[in-house]
């Protein structure tokens, strides 16, 4: 539980009604580290411990986090895109 | 079946005949109609346009379709043996190619008229009525997420872009390739360099955001930022031929649902690949990826053809979300390619979604005050039904205004 433990990459949306420079102060006051703000949609990205997640998802204003998950396509070559 | 109203017909018909039925078609012609065929392998080259005489036609048989001349009163027989006969796909008038720009009055092909010949357009675009529609994305900016786009690519040459890199330490330059033929399907030009057209709205303001690597990779973040400088950039419509497969049961992204609702509030309508994690041939069929099992982000489904769900293409298996909500255009889809090699044809859910979004678009320049609601209405309630569930296809073919 040291503050070396594994980090995440983390999406959060701010809720309705809640200023989003606010939001962002609670976040990192919480251990979030902010990547880029993206006021037009309402989300946050960063990177946090991933022990403290559920944490930062129970601060007002914060409405989900969820990890930064990846997607991929097939290689260039593979008919079926 | 038989239209003869449009001046810009040649008097010929186009017969689609089924792949594995080709002889009872071609005995079904000529016992029906009086229409005696001749193999193009037997006709001396170039002698196939100047075959007109009535109560003939020549059989392309690399593609499975003859140009017959029935005589003027065969031509209701003609009509009844199509519609009878199982062994032919598609009856439709030939038409006269370089008369189809100008002419106003040309009457719309029979909706999703199975023409194998992608002489002018492609099929998909034949299919969803976008070759003869007059609008052109003219006026409206539209993003496209994806690989990138080659802006050396003949066909985008001159075009209004606005392109950006959301993936760390990648240039905006498509070394892939997936972004490139996205694009070309969703704005690709009126009038390429080489072949049929298979671009949409070829006047659009193509914003390009490269939220995927070379490698065909990206993350949630890139994607997100993408959408959020497409909204910021007053995009109407956000493409994005990308996903990831989910389990049947699991939850969608909340996150990505609050930002396409919250685009969607701002006039940009996002939609998104079905995902191409089935295999219904084998009877497997999985549910909508993430993101587009999002219920404010639009779902697409990809179909061939003939008009029948791809078999690698997900249903709607979990609700909320998790539906389909329209059908593209997804198998042999010919589009643009990074140079040297300038076209490919793929399929995939991938193919299908920049067809809605080109239409989108198209949508979007006809109501230039709408909402992306209205845009997205617009789009379900002008379908073209088919014959399928609404779980495989959504409310059906996207069709443009």
């Amino acid at each position: 539980m040291g503050t070396q433990g594994a980090r995440t990459d983390v999406v959060v949306s701010v809720r309705e009604g809640h200023a989003l420079e606010d939001v962002v102060e609670a976040l990192q006051q919480a251990g979030l580290s902010v990547d880029e703000s993206l006021p037009e949609i309402g989300v946050v990205k960063g990177s946090t411990q991933t022990s403290n997640v559920s944490a930062l998802a129970s601060l007002g204003g914060v409405e989900a986090v969820e990890r930064s998950g990846e997607v991929r396509l097939p290689p260039p070559e593979s008919p079926v895109q | 079946m038989i239209d003869r109203a449009g001046a810009a017909t040649t008097g010929r018909y186009l017969v689609l005949l089924h792949e594995d039925a080709r002889e009872a078609g071609v005995e079904a012609l000529r016992q029906g109609a009086g229409v005696e065929l001749e193999s193009s392998r037997d006709v001396a080259a170039g002698a196939a346009g100047d075959h007109s005489a009535t109560g003939t036609g020549v059989m392309f048989e690399e593609l499975g379709v003859a140009v017959v001349s029935a005589a003027t009163d065969a031509e209701h027989e003609l009509g009844a043996t199509a519609a009878a006969e199982d062994a032919i796909l598609a009856l439709e008038p030939e038409r006269i190619v370089q008369a189809l720009d100008e002419t106003v009055a040309t009457p719309a092909p029979e909706p999703g008229a199975r023409d194998a010949i992608e002489t002018r357009a492609t099929w998909g675009l034949q299919a969803t009525g976008v070759f003869p529609s007059r609008f052109s994305g003219r006026g409206v900016r539209l993003a496209v997420l994806d690989t990138g786009l080659d802006l050396e690519h003949p066909d985008f040459v001159g075009r209004q872009i606005q392109h950006r890199s959301f993936v760390s330490g990648e240039s905006f330059e498509d070394e892939h390739g997936h972004g490139t033929h996205c694009i070309g399907t969703a704005c690709g030009p009126r009038d390429p360099d080489r072949g049929p057209r298979y671009g949409i709205a070829y006047e659009a303001e193509i914003w390009a955001g490269k939220v995927l690597g070379n490698d065909g990779s990206g993350v949630d973040g890139g994607i997100l930022a993408g959408i959020n400088w497409a909204v910021a950039g007053g995009c109407r419509v956000v493409s994005m031929s990308l996903g990831a497969p989910t389990t049947i049961g699991e939850p969608y992204s909340r996150v990505f649902e609050a930002a396409a609702r919250r685009a969607r509030r701002r006039g940009t309508l996002v939609v998104a690949a079905a995902g191409n994690d089935s295999d219904r041939e084998s009877g497997v069929v999985n549910p909508v990826s993430h993101p587009a099992n999002c219920p404010s982000i639009a779902a697409v489904a990809a179909l061939d053809r003939h008009l029948a769900v791809a078999s690698f293409s997900n249903g709607g298996l979990d609700p909320n979300g998790g539906q389909l909500d329209l059908a593209a255009p997804g198998v042999a889809v010919r589009s643009a390619w990074p140079m040297p090699t300038r076209y490919r044809v793929l399929s995939g859910t991938s193919m299908a979604t920049p067809h809605v979004a080109g239409i989108a678009g198209l949508q979007a320049e006809a109501a230039p005050r709408a909402s992306a609601d209205a845009v997205l209405a617009k789009l379900l309630q002008t379908t073209r039904r088919l014959p399928l569930s609404d779980a495989d296809v959504g409310a059906g073919l996207v069709q443009a205004p």
